[in-house]
């Protein structure tokens, strides 16, 4: 009983976490941003375990759309 | 008239009949068989075998299962003497010849079925039931002195012996027994009853046992069975979820006896329920099931292997929302689609969205339509539960038992089971929650969150219609689940939308809430009282204005809370802490050791999983006492719980201040809730 395959969540956080170790040598100022950035990332997990594509590249396209976004919503 | 109630026994079978208020038991001797199919030669063989003894009768007979008919062996016998002709089989057949079927069944339960009997038999559905008289017991301890003493509800003297001399009488004149006994307190009370030398019934203790399930420890405190009598401890799950009601009704449906329904699952409820199905139609079960996973390719595996669909909503307060549910989703794919595991095949005409296989609908599926009846009786009785509480208690276990029919069709031993179903349910229930998105979108709404079964959305659209369209071309009935004036969707720890966080208020003045302080049995009281104080401020905010009025209110709650905190009762402070492990295995000293040290110390072991009330004394020296005990509380431990509890009011009044304006656009992308 169970999965036996990691959802997108799952595999996001583990994506994370690889590049949460970019903070360590970040400038502080930059920080936020990527913080930001990561969020986005995060942000389409359902659509991308729904059509089944490399989380990875899921997690770009996902901040792309929130980037894109953004002056949309800006205005 | 006659009314029966429970069955017990083996090779004798004994009916309980209900007359008025006496009992009448009628016994039958108890004949069964079990069916072996194999080959015609290893049959043959196995014929051959049990010719030899001269005891056993058999003879060749075509049966059918889910899958058809089958051509074996009939071997009839006596109820005990299943196990014994199993093994025998077994041997003979070197653990792989034979498939053997209708050899696990529990004895009334089968003999109920095959006769066609109904427990708690209802002449109508909103006939009541004919519940036999009943007994509640219950006590607090202090150590293991009864401190207080209840019989029905009513107060007792524990220090009296002439208080025990009643219980005993209540629990000798009484059909049902309900009582406590998580921690032991009636166990307590029968020593007592015994010590002053008052009759009881027979009766024998079962020890309670620890366990683990979906990755949490939970306990089985140790139950008490009275001979001649039905036996209910209160802290069973389905008692304190559905009540008496709400266990008869499983009862009922199931064909379990009432005692047996109070230690079993609700999965395990169903699973008998559909076994009774096959027996009442003489559709074979099978002892093991043969029908494993089919192969799949990765792709196909990752495509399959998931779960219902959930959104991803923004974290923010939004006004005018609808939520929209889809009724019993999933048990309403399974009748509707006739999802079963003899309908999964290549060449079906239902389409499973990214399977390989599709759904056959020339011959109606098992498990469908098993649970069809269970899902018609769960919306009737959804339909009519304002109307009694006994409607809503059987609405309550008849919802559990659907939720796990859809569980148990993954799990590897269901009798009725099969991975490539539990598949396609949940890739219908995607592709449903998906169309309705689409068709809301169309409609003129906007979708703001999604989980599974339910759609929250916003707009001007006619929801009604939305419905109407969403059912025809879904085939599920969905319902408008509430009417939001607001609803706050929180954020999660790493920033973005928690899923299953919010606090909305319905158009009716009434809240739903999930996933904060309120809800958690985790947390001290003080942090739900303060919740619930906080969501008074707010009942009467129509508008997202109105809720920035209420600023000056709020804070004034919180430094009544945080600046007041001596002045609240103790109980304010219990914690429910429930250890996962053993004493020996805790390598930190965290609560969890704290409070079985301290209960250890004082001469009772807590067992993994068990729960007990505690009150933090002093956390750097971690000092921890029951919660029976006075004295002084750590009031700077209990502010941490209380400040989180803060933070979803803090987040409704800056969304509501950003929203009209007061204040700076909050980054909500960057809002984090404080660190555990």
């Amino acid at each position: 009983m169970g999965r036996s395959t990691p959802t997108v969540r799952q595999s996001t956080n583990s994506i994370v976490e690889k590049y949460e170790w970019m903070k360590s040598c970040m400038r502080s100022s930059d920080i936020p941003f990527f913080e930001e950035l990561i969020k986005m990332g995060r942000k389409h997990s359902p659509e991308i375990s729904e059509a089944g594509i490399d989380p990875e590249i899921g997690f770009l396209i996902s901040a792309l759309i929130e980037i894109l976004k953004q002056p949309r919503a800006d205005q | 008239m006659d009314y029966l109630f429970n069955a017990t026994g083996l090779d004798r079978i004994t009916l309980w009949y209900l007359d008025g208020n006496r009992i009448r038991k009628k016994h039958f001797p108890n004949r069964t068989w079990i069916f072996v199919t194999g080959s015609t030669h290893d049959l043959e063989f196995l014929g051959h075998q049990l010719d030899d003894a001269a005891w056993i009768s058999y003879d060749w007979q075509e049966m059918k299962d889910i899958y058809g008919y089958h051509t074996g062996i009939r071997v009839d016998l006596k109820p005990s003497w299943i196990n014994r002709m199993v093994g025998a089989i077994d041997t003979i057949g070197l653990g792989r010849k034979f498939s053997v079927f209708n050899a696990d069944i529990n004895a009334s339960l089968r003999f109920l079925s095959e006769k066609k009997l109904e427990l708690f038999p209802l002449e109508s559905p909103d006939s009541f039931d004919v519940i036999p008289e009943a007994v509640t017991i219950d006590a607090t301890l202090s150590g293991k002195d009864v401190r207080k003493l209840y019989l029905d509800g009513r107060k007792l003297d524990p220090g009296r012996r002439e208080s025990y001399a009643e219980i005993a009488q209540s629990i000798n004149e009484s059909i049902l027994i309900i009582y406590g006994n998580y921690g032991g307190q009636t166990s307590a009370i029968l020593r007592r009853i015994g010590g002053h030398g008052y009759n009881l019934p027979p009766y024998r203790v079962i020890p309670g046992t620890s366990f683990e399930s979906y990755g949490q420890v939970h306990y089985n405190c140790d139950r008490i069975s009275f001979g001649g009598k039905i036996s209910i401890e209160s802290s069973s799950f389905i008692f304190s979820e559905a009540g008496v009601p709400g266990m008869v009704e499983m009862s009922r449906t199931s064909s379990v006896p009432l005692e047996t329904v109070s230690v079993i699952t609700p999965g395990t409820a169903v699973s008998s329920m559909e076994v009774s199905y096959a027996l009442r139609n003489q559709v074979l079960v099978p002892l093991y099931k043969n029908d494993h996973e089919a192969e799949k390719t990765i792709s196909e595996l990752v495509v399959m292997d998931r779960g219902g669909l959930v959104l991803q909503p923004d974290p923010g307060i939004y006004t005018d929302v609808h939520e929209i549910d889809f009724s019993s989703m999933y048990p309403s794919i399974i009748a509707r689609y006739n999802l079963s595991p003899e309908t999964i095949s290549q060449n079906g005409s239902i389409e499973v969205p990214g399977a390989s296989y599709r759904v056959r609908t020339d011959r109606r599926g098992f498990l469908s339509e098993a649970l069809s009846n269970l899902l018609a009786r769960r919306l009737y009785y959804k339909s009519v539960r304002d109307l009694d509480p006994v409607y809503a208690q059987r609405d309550i276990a008849l919802k559990w038992m659907l939720l796990t029919s859809f569980g148990y069709t993954g799990y590897k031993n269901a009798k009725f089971g099969r991975i490539e179903v539990h598949e396609a349910i949940t890739s219908l229930g995607r592709w449903a929650l998906k169309h309705a998105m689409k068709l809301a979108e169309s409609m003129g709404f906007t979708v703001i969150h999604g989980i599974v079964d339910s759609l929250w959305i916003s707009g001007k659209g006619d929801v009604n219609d939305l419905l109407r369209r969403i059912k025809d071309e879904t085939r599920i009935d969905i319902v408008l689940e509430g009417h939001y004036q607001w609803i706050l969707f929180l954020p999660s720890r790493s920033g973005i939308g928690a899923l299953n966080r919010y606090i909305g208020l319905k158009t009716d003045g009434r809240y739903k809430v999930r996933g904060i302080e309120i809800r958690r049995r985790d947390v001290p009281e003080i942090c739900r009282k303060f919740q619930s104080e906080a969501m008074e401020i707010f009942r009467d905010c129509r508008t997202v204005s109105s809720i920035v009025l209420m600023r000056g209110r709020y804070e004034s709650l919180k430094r009544k809370y945080l600046e007041g905190m001596a002045g609240f009762p103790q109980d304010y402070f219990f914690l429910r802490i429930s250890p996962s492990r053993r004493l020996e295995e805790y390598r930190v000293n965290n609560i969890s050791r704290m409070v079985m040290r301290k209960w250890k110390s004082m001469g009772r072991e807590i067992r993994p999983g068990e729960t007990v009330n505690v009150k933090v004394v002093n956390w750097a020296m971690g000092i921890v006492e029951p919660v029976d005990g006075n004295g002084e509380i750590d009031y700077h431990f209990y502010t941490k719980y209380l400040k989180r509890a803060f933070e979803a009011f803090d987040f409704l009044l800056e969304c509501a201040e950003e929203t009209t304006g007061s204040r700076q656009p909050l980054n909500k992308g960057l809002y984090f809730f404080s660190e555990n």
